[in-house]
């Protein structure tokens, strides 16, 4: 049986312990804040770019963006990983990792070759183990991602895709689904498939009845032309590059509000243990101390019954 | 007299939002001017300084230098956005100086370097490094 000093040293310790995940859980609590103010000031522009490219696309030819069209074979894939820089978050990186790292093989299997772009320490760690070395990587930005990050990712991209050496992009990583949920999503960036291009660009699917438009009059399209200046391939152009580092930058700020969710999660269960150990441990000190007493008084009373007799 | 919705953003943050009588926008092969009931535009935008009139008599302006990025008349709404952009008013020439600095830095870093990230994030920061030009550029101009 541990005696009282023992016990009380580790009631010290858990106490102290439970300090320390208490005050993560608030700051973690803090930066959920700040994290949300961030994908509310990157707003105006995203769906600026999103309602310029959907007015642009009903207008413009659509063949000429290179960035638009879909490549008939997948040789080469670039997957983006996105994680945090630091652990104590629970799952939320081993989540995207296991992931990837399955999404990477099938491609593999399916003779695609994978280029890697790793965004936080995690993910560099990860992969450098595995022996995969990433074409870019990042670190010590995943708790304030920057633009610049997105528009680094982006260039890579554009090039790549615009080239031939790239003929499709992935992101992995958490979504924010609430202060408290993460959600896992793996999003398609390149070709935009038909689904995203849809919603993306407004579009509706491709109707046999060619009169159909004449007759059923889309209120959604003012009158008339729209101009583009210089012209509309340098306009599309331009957009499709602001989609692109859009896609990433939202990727990179939801990711952050999820890592600090996940980790206020992670520190708030430990805080909830670390209570619930102190409680268990000073019932035991108790009970001890009690017994050493109850000892003490049966000592006493043996020893004066003794005395008497 | 009619006016415009504006709304002028960079990708971190809105500039400004609300309604203006005549905005002069730069564009791509010169500025243009935008009045309420212009025909529906889209253009891609290079650097300049974008007014914006907030009375009819333009005597209450607000002027923003933007660097590169797109802008659209689209319904009676003036949509300008910019890769970079700053309110010329609060423009702080001293920072601007300090940050092009720290940023020469990392490009002579990064010119050492020969990988592909390397490449990416060098093309990059001279444009950054261009966007800080422009600033010290026409606060200088405005200083004479």
């Amino acid at each position: 049986m541990p005696n009282l000093h023992d016990i009380e040293r580790r009631i010290n310790s858990v106490a102290s312990t439970k300090q320390i995940t208490r005050t993560m859980e608030m700051v973690a609590a803090a930066k959920i804040r700040r994290a949300t103010e961030r994908v509310n000031d990157a707003l105006p522009w995203a769906m600026a770019v999103s309602d310029m490219l959907i007015n642009a696309a009903k207008h413009a030819p659509m063949d000429s963006e290179p960035l638009l069209q879909v490549h008939d074979e997948v040789k080469r894939a670039l997957v983006v990983v996105v994680t945090s820089d630091r652990g104590l978050a629970g799952g939320f990186n081993s989540n995207v990792l296991r992931h990837a790292e399955k999404l990477i093989r099938e491609k593999e299997r399916q003779g695609v070759e994978v280029e890697v772009v790793a965004c936080g320490k995690k993910a560099l760690g990860y992969f450098s183990y595995r022996n995969i070395k990433p074409v870019m990587e990042f670190q010590g930005l995943s708790a304030d991602p920057t633009y610049e990050e997105a528009a680094q990712i982006s260039a890579y991209l554009a090039e790549g895709y615009r080239e031939g050496t790239l003929d499709e992009a992935i992101i992995v990583y958490n979504h924010a689904k609430n202060a408290a949920e993460q959600r896992l999503v793996e999003q398609q960036v390149l070709p935009v498939n038909q689904q995203s291009y849809a919603d993306l660009l407004g579009l509706k699917p491709k109707e046999e009845d060619v009169f159909a438009s004449f007759r059923e009059k889309d209120d959604t399209i003012p009158p008339g032309d729209l101009d583009f200046e210089p012209d509309a391939e340098s306009v599309m152009r331009y957009l499709m590059q602001a989609y692109l580092r859009n896609a990433f930058y939202f990727a990179l700020l939801d990711s952050a509000a999820g890592e600090q969710g996940a980790r206020r999660n992670a520190m708030k269960s430990a805080t909830d243990n670390a209570n619930e150990m102190v409680s268990t441990l000073t019932r035991v000190y108790n009970r001890v101390r009690q017994g050493a007493i109850t000892t003490e008084i049966t000592e006493i009373v043996g020893g004066a019954a003794a005395l008497e007799e | 007299m009619a006016t415009l919705r504006c709304t002028v953003a960079i990708p971190t943050r809105e500039l400004f939002s609300g309604e203006i009588h005549y905005a002069s926008v730069p564009g791509a092969e010169g500025g243009y001017g935008v009045l309420p009931g212009h025909e529906m535009l889209v253009s891609a935008d290079k650097q300049g300084v974008l007014t914006l009139w907030l009375d009819e008599a333009g005597n209450d302006r607000r002027r923003f230098l933007l660097y590169e990025g797109a802008a659209q008349v689209y319904r009676d709404t003036l949509t300008v956005l910019g890769r970079f952009g700053t309110d010329l008013d609060t423009l702080d020439v001293e920072e601007v100086k300090e940050k092009a600095e720290a940023l020469r830095q990392q490009i002579e870093d990064l010119e050492g370097q020969d990988t592909e990230q390397a490449r990416v994030a060098l093309e990059n920061c001279q444009n950054h490094m261009a966007w800080y030009d422009l600033q010290l550029k026409v606060a200088s101009e405005a200083a004479q």
